[in-house]
């Protein structure tokens, strides 16, 4: 993932937005209903929003090189942290301790230097990568299983979007690709994304229109 | 959240049918534990989601307009969050 700033970027940006997007309106439902699992949802999907982001800048290059890698691991992770509160949306258990991670803030600065060294950088970026690739593919399972209970149409958009970013991840973790089919995966990436902001387009006309 | 919408949609349902949902139908088809009950609907009444008419027989709760709009809106969102697998 090592683009010029041209499409691979526009892709990135694609990709936040949708991200950002649906957070978004889950903190407006958040914010009118009070409702934490809307909560979870804006978070996680900011960070998920943050995350690619950083990757995107990271991949770009900032012309520092050591900045660029750590830039690009660190936005795995918080994609992955994002995975891991949607993940923990449909375990349903979350109460307050999210609070506590900020505790380890302190790794952070060691985590920086080890993670700009190539061979670390890989290995750390792989880790992140399979945590997404077993939350993503938990959330697949979860939002499969809660459409087979309710029979819900709309529930399909999220499992085809969730379907393709765990092919996508699956790909870039196990399989080694030409930069050509690498630049394919993050299209399919973001399909992915695009479908997976379906839900939010048919609330929205549901809110302009009136019907419930 | 899920509490607030089971018993404005119960309180819409049974205002459609006549004079309004009694506490026992709130209880029965809401599913809710009488002093949990008590609690929630004070609060929405205070929040001008209900209006309560108290009488001899027990109290008779009705959906405001503003509750109906409350209502639709939640039923909106339980959609949008439903379509990710979760629920409000």
């Amino acid at each position: 993932m090592s683009y010029p700033l041209g499409a691979g970027f526009i892709i990135v940006i694609v990709q936040f937005a949708v991200a950002v997007s649906i957070a978004s309106v889950s903190m407006i439902g958040y914010r009118m209903f009070g409702s934490r699992t809307l909560f979870r949802m804006a978070l996680s999907f900011y960070l998920v929003g943050v995350g690619l982001l950083a990757q995107g800048v990271g991949s770009t290059g900032l012309g520092v090189n050591t900045l660029d890698i750590f830039l690009f691991t660190l936005g795995l992770y918080v994609e992955a942290s994002g995975y891991f509160v949607l993940a923990i949306s449909h375990v349903y258990t979350v109460r307050s301790e999210i609070g506590s991670t900020i505790e380890y803030g302190g790794y952070i600065i060691p985590l920086m230097i080890l993670a700009s060294q190539p061979s670390f950088a890989f290995l750390v970026q792989g880790v992140a990568r399979s945590i997404s690739f077993f939350l993503l593919l938990y959330i697949l399972g979860e939002s499969l299983i809660f459409f087979a209970k309710n029979r819900n149409g709309e529930a399909l958009l999220p499992i085809a979007g969730f379907f393709l970013l765990v092919v996508a991840v699956f790909v870039r973790l196990f399989l080694v690709l030409p930069t050509e089919t690498s630049d394919l995966v993050d299209i399919l990436k973001l399909v992915g994304f695009l479908i997976l902001s379906g839900p939010l387009f048919v609330l929205l006309a549901r809110l302009r229109g009136g019907a419930p | 959240m899920m509490i607030v919408s089971d018993i404005l949609k119960v309180v819409k349902e049974e205002c459609s049918k006549g004079e309004g949902a009694r506490v026992t139908m709130i209880l029965r088809k809401a599913n809710l534990p009488y002093n949990r009950l008590t609690e929630i609907t004070e609060r929405m009444v205070k929040n001008g989601l209900l209006e309560v008419d108290l009488q001899e027989k027990g109290s008779i709760y009705r959906i405001t307009p503003k509750g109906e709009e409350v209502l639709e809106s939640l039923i909106k969102f339980e959609e949008f969050a439903k379509a990710f697998g979760l629920r409000l």
